[in-house]
């Protein structure tokens, strides 16, 4: 376990204060108004603010009998946007960075391996965006056990347990993608717009929570899900070591 | 001499662009070895291929006796590296730093502290230990990136214009602990555009613009770019002198220019006096006779220009 590369990439975090900030807020935000918008849809209150959100969305008006719920289910799975995006913007911003100011060069030319070092920067973004993200699952199903009598029918535990193990498995594909493209692209930039497609999978799958409530329940589905997330979490940071093309990033990036 | 370093027929292109055409050299333990060649010619690509930065597109190379292609993790342990830009965390600590690079190195947890205070002293940087690395001068952190390399104590280490940055006393000081490294065995390869320091420090070098043009020591370039090593003045005397100087055996060659001419001799030490003797003999008044001296800079500016001119 590459710790000191972790503990390199958290020391600088916490030297740059403003950008851990401002990151570590957005999660909130989301968890915020995931809390605001259920509680309106719950107590039937300020029907405006459904009404614009439905505009806005049609899908939440095919939620159907279940609609409170749903839109909870859609917010639970929304957070998996937390551990793919936060990370990554993290992680494009550090390899680039390093780049630029030659640090990769000193740190390439020691004999750490490029699997240990690309582990190490992984590890890094991954592990508190990780726990970040279980903090803001466990408020909101706090809220949702407090709130709804129906709660355990539509939260499932398989369905809790799948959406927390997904949590981990999310980050890590989101970071090794990341990498791939940080050694591809020149500037951060370009890798960020580039790890924003990543976000699309997961608001379809937020989505399809909504659309096929009553399919979604199936635990089949979940178990598919996470063994699945898994398996590509594996293999994607296996092609990110792979395709680390260490030639390309020294020679061509100036 | 035991060769440290052994590099044939080394090439390397990236895409279509041809950048080494078949370099062959080798390097001697404890000797320190210059790069010299033109901006693009190959030098920083040659480094990097050596410090196992990047690939060789063909050739072989064997470090300390191992295979590059096959011993990278081996030979990384062995070597260090200071690149022309100081490679460290400007956000870090100058202790952060190096505790990072300690630990990239493998140096036992046991045994970093007491390295990097003693490095930290040796370099004049012990006082701004706790401050980051973004808050010193450009001298300062060029110190702080050469500690990063010599971390491990390595055998073979490669200086890419690591004195571009410092001041007076720092380049003189870094000249010192050179010749002090490569006397307790280690080898330097070292890249420079400052000529005088190549000359000053290393025991031989190569000039490369793609492949190894010369491979020589300073002395013995310096004396083959020397068209005259003595300059004569003998004032009004110009006609006679030149009859004399024209028959003295002595003399390789020579040009004159008004009062004054551009010798070579064999060996200045014995064939100056006898000259002074015959021109005194013929009643040539000798204002002044002078070695003539060719600086490094000189000799490879005649030899690129020479080279340019064949293309």
């Amino acid at each position: 376990m590459p710790t000191f590369v972790i503990l390199r990439e958290w020391k600088e975090l916490f030297a740059n204060r403003s950008v851990l900030i401002t990151n570590l807020a957005a999660p909130f935000v989301i968890l915020i108004m995931a809390l605001i918008t259920t509680v309106f849809a719950q107590n039937g209150k300020m029907e405006f603010v459904l009404t614009l959100m439905k505009l806005t969305n049609p899908l939440l008006n095919m939620a159907g009998d279940d609609g409170q719920i749903a839109i909870a289910r859609f917010y639970f799975l929304l957070f998996l946007i937390v551990p793919a995006m936060i990370p990554l913007t993290f992680a494009t911003t550090s390899i680039i960075t390093e780049k630029m100011t030659g640090t990769l060069e000193s740190v390439l030319v020691t004999p750490i391996s490029t699997k240990e070092f690309l582990l190490g920067k992984i590890l890094a973004f991954a592990l508190p965006s990780v726990a970040l993200t279980w903090v803001i699952q466990l408020i909101f199903l706090g809220f949702i056990f407090a709130s709804f009598d129906n709660a355990s029918t539509h939260f499932s535990i398989v369905f809790i347990l799948a959406m927390i193990l997904l949590v981990p498995f999310v980050s890590i594909i989101s970071l090794s993608l990341s990498v791939v493209v940080s050694s591809k692209v020149d500037n951060v930039a370009a890798a960020q717009q580039f790890g924003a497609l990543l976000v699309l999978p997961i608001i379809g799958l937020a989505i399809s929570q909504v659309i096929f409530l009553s399919m979604m329940s199936n635990p089949l589905i979940y178990l598919g899900l996470v063994t699945g997330c898994a398996v590509l979490a594996l293999i994607t940071f296996q092609i990110s070591v792979k395709l680390f093309d260490r030639e390309h990033i020294i020679s061509k990036w100036k | 001499m035991e060769h440290v370093i052994e590099i044939k027929d080394l090439k390397k292109s990236f895409g279509d662009k041809k950048v080494l055409n078949g370099i062959s050299l080798s390097i001697g333990k404890g000797r320190i070895f210059g790069l010299l060649g033109p901006n693009g010619s190959g030098k920083t690509t040659t480094m990097r291929i050596l410090s196992c930065l990047i690939e060789p597109t063909s050739g072989d190379i064997t470090i300390l006796g191992r295979q590059i292609s096959t011993h990278k993790e081996e030979i990384r342990k062995k070597i260090g590296c200071v690149t022309e830009s100081p490679g460290v965390y400007d956000k870090l600590s100058l202790l952060d730093n190096l505790e990072f690079f300690a630990a990239c190195y493998q140096i036992p947890k046991a045994k970093r502290a007491s390295r990097i205070e003693y490095l930290l002293r040796q370099f004049d940087l012990w006082d701004r230990r706790n401050d980051p690395a973004g808050r010193l001068s450009k001298g300062m952190k060029q110190k702080l990136s050469i500690i990063c390399a010599i971390l491990h104590d390595p055998e073979i280490l490669f200086l890419d214009e690591v004195t571009a940055n410092l001041d007076p006393v720092s380049i003189r000081k870094l000249k010192d602990l050179i010749r002090e490294w490569a006397a307790s065995g280690k080898t330097i390869i070292f890249c420079s555009h400052i000529l005088t320091e190549v000359d000053e420090l290393c025991h031989e070098f190569a000039i490369i613009k793609g492949e190894v043009i010369r491979l020589t020591t300073p002395q013995q370039f310096r004396e083959e770019w020397t068209t005259y090593n003595v300059i004569l003045d003998v004032g009004s005397d110009v006609q006679k002198s030149e009859q004399i100087i024209r028959e003295a055996k002595e003399v390789e060659a020579y040009k004159r220019s008004e009062n004054q001419f551009h010798l070579r001799v064999t060996d200045p030490e014995t064939a100056n006096p006898q000259l002074i003797k015959k021109l005194v003999a013929a009643d040539v008044t000798v204002k002044y006779i002078t070695p003539l001296s060719v600086s490094l800079e000189d000799s490879y500016l005649s030899l690129l220009d020479q080279e340019k001119e064949a293309i």
